[in-house]
């Protein structure tokens, strides 16, 4: 294992706009391998942290596609190749017939590929995080806000990190352990 | 702001009385050919009134950021209602060249018509046109008038009324358009029927409102109030709410087609074979790549959304394959064999849009473009509170 020797760092703030300005300090410093933890959700930190466009939108997408081809060539598979039968004089193919569950295929595996992807993308399942490594992290469901540089950041250095983070003037700057 | 309003209001008037003049001098040359299309040039502008009342009334309900951008568009869209209604005179004055079920010795001959007769009659026919527009337009009257009332600030129980009044003017809405679509369109082929028609007629309409007013948004965003409180968030509501209308106006026309396709009786498959027929089947393919697969492609991404530049070119495609769904609904009718556009197919729809977009950016600027005073919203656009 050659993990870094600690997660991160970890500043904690008192009120929202705070940890906001901070993030968007950070990011424009040039951190990008960070977090923000706050008590309700904040729609603004997506930016202020430069999240950028996932890849999960694209992966949902092609769970899509797979599940309308699937869904179609199902059932041109059992009612033309496998077991064809002529139903009302209708021709075998008849696509128009196919198109609901092929909707519905289309559907049910964009949703499953949204749910698993989104749980992968996220590295779950981990049993346990280093943030609660923390002793004061449980105030983030309570009223307070952290904002995290991780090590894993290539601009992270432990002192640098640290001064940059005081700069923002936190209530605290705690280590987070691995 | 105003003097873009005052520049297409003006434009407007010179194309629509263009318009209008060329019409009424076509009615002498092309008279054999004058009230199909001045049905077809009138049924897309009146499915916008329509769906701009339904806007109307769906915001007054449910209260979304969206609607309130849209709020005075939609009033002014459903103002033009009683315009539209003085409009509708020729289709009565022609009833005998566009519905079969006028001549008695079609009626005579078919059991099916001899049936329907009861509801497809003349005068009923009227009356009942009479009545949706007499309701149409108080309703939209009531609520531009209250809304106006509340722009002065002094009556905070007008937002309340406004809400309370839309609820059972949407079930009334519902039910009459849905007649008046069985009246106007689906009793062209009178002895044709399918129930989905109304609720298509309805979606079409909302849809066709929409992407009319996301133009109208996107070209007047850059100007205050609106570049003041508009949003990226305003532009991925609206965005959603066109690809939902794009979604639900698929569903529902794939949904008929499957029904009748499944029966395949002659009853009722004469409908789409005429609509599939050499010619009518490009038109049907083009629908189906353009109405649905193109806007619902992009509309899929969300940066797509967010951008009321990228919707305006999305609700402007949207807009024009409303002419055409409309087109391939109606003309059929009366071209069984062959698509042959004539030129008044073309006059019809510019002169009586011209008139429509004169009138609605008249009444757009004759109010404060943003309702002011409104409870539910606060100053950048968004929920304060909600009322009940």
């Amino acid at each position: 294992m050659n993990a870094p020797p600690i997660y991160g760092l970890m500043a904690e703030f008192d009120a929202p706009e705070d940890i906001l300005a901070a993030a968007e300090s950070a990011r424009r410093k040039g951190y990008r391998e960070m977090d923000a933890y706050t008590p309700f959700p904040m729609e603004e930190l997506t930016d202020a942290l430069g999240i950028r466009h996932t890849t999960l939108s694209l992966f949902v997408l092609c769970c899509g596609i797979a599940g309308g081809l699937i869904g179609f060539f199902m059932q041109y598979f059992t009612s033309v190749i496998d077991y064809p039968v002529n139903i009302g004089g209708k021709p075998l193919n008849s696509w128009p017939q196919f198109i609901p569950i092929t909707f519905e295929m289309t559907i049910l595996f964009a949703a499953i590929g949204a749910v698993v992807g989104m749980i992968f993308r996220n590295g779950l399942p981990r049993p346990v995080h280093p943030v609660f490594n923390v002793d004061r992290f449980e105030l983030a469901t309570r009223d307070k806000f952290f904002l995290c540089i991780e090590a894993s950041d290539p601009l992270f250095d432990r002192d640098a990190t640290e001064a940059f983070l005081k700069s923002l003037e936190p209530s605290h700057v705690t280590v987070v352990e691995n | 702001m105003q003097e873009y309003f005052k520049k297409i209001e003006n434009r407007s008037v010179k194309i629509g009385g263009a318009g209008l003049a060329a019409l009424a001098v076509s009615y002498f040359v092309w008279g054999e050919h004058f009230y199909r299309s001045y049905l077809f040039g009138y049924l897309p502008w009146a499915m916008l009134t329509l769906g701009c009342l339904a806007i109307l009334l769906l915001h007054h309900l449910v209260s979304g950021a969206w609607g309130h951008v849209l709020q005075r568009m939609s009033e002014s869209g459903s103002r033009i209602l009683a315009v539209m209604g003085l409009l509708f005179i020729p289709v009565l004055i022609g009833m005998r060249d566009l519905y079969p079920w006028t001549d008695d010795a079609v009626v005579e001959a078919s059991h099916v018509l001899h049936e329907k007769a009861g509801y497809l009659d003349a005068v009923f026919f009227i009356a009942r046109s009479v009545l949706y527009f007499a309701l149409w337009t108080a309703m939209a009257t009531l609520l531009r008038r209250w809304s106006s009332k509340q722009d002065d600030g002094t009556d905070r129980s007008l937002t309340r009324r406004m809400k309370i009044f839309s609820g059972p003017s949407m079930v009334l809405f519902v039910i009459t358009a849905s007649l008046a679509s069985v009246d106007w369109m689906m009793s062209l082929e009178p002895e044709w029927y399918s129930t989905i028609y109304g609720m298509s007629f309805i979606v079409g309409s909302v849809l066709t409102a929409l992407a009319f007013c996301i133009m109208v948004l996107s070209k007047v965003s850059g100007h205050r109030p609106y570049s003041d409180i508009l949003t990226s968030r305003h532009a991925h509501h609206l965005g959603n709410l066109l690809f939902a209308f794009t979604i639900l106006w698929a569903y529902l026309a794939f949904s008929q087609y499957l029904i009748i396709w499944s029966g395949n009786l002659p009853e009722d498959n004469f409908w789409y074979l005429r609509r599939t027929g050499p010619g009518w089947n490009v038109v049907a393919v083009l629908l189906l790549i353009g109405h649905f697969f193109v806007p619902f492609f992009i509309l899929l991404s969300r940066r797509s959304k967010k951008e009321l530049k990228k919707l305006y070119v999305i609700a402007g495609l949207i807009f024009v394959m409303r002419f055409v769904d409309i087109y391939w609904l109606v003309a059929p009718a009366f071209d069984h064999e062959s698509v042959s556009i004539h030129p008044l197919d073309v006059i019809a729809p510019v002169a009586i849009g011209g008139v429509w977009v004169a009138l609605f950016m008249r009444y757009l600027g004759q109010v404060p473009i943003l309702p002011l005073h409104d409870p539910r919203f606060g100053e950048d656009g968004f929920h304060i509170h909600d009322i009940d």
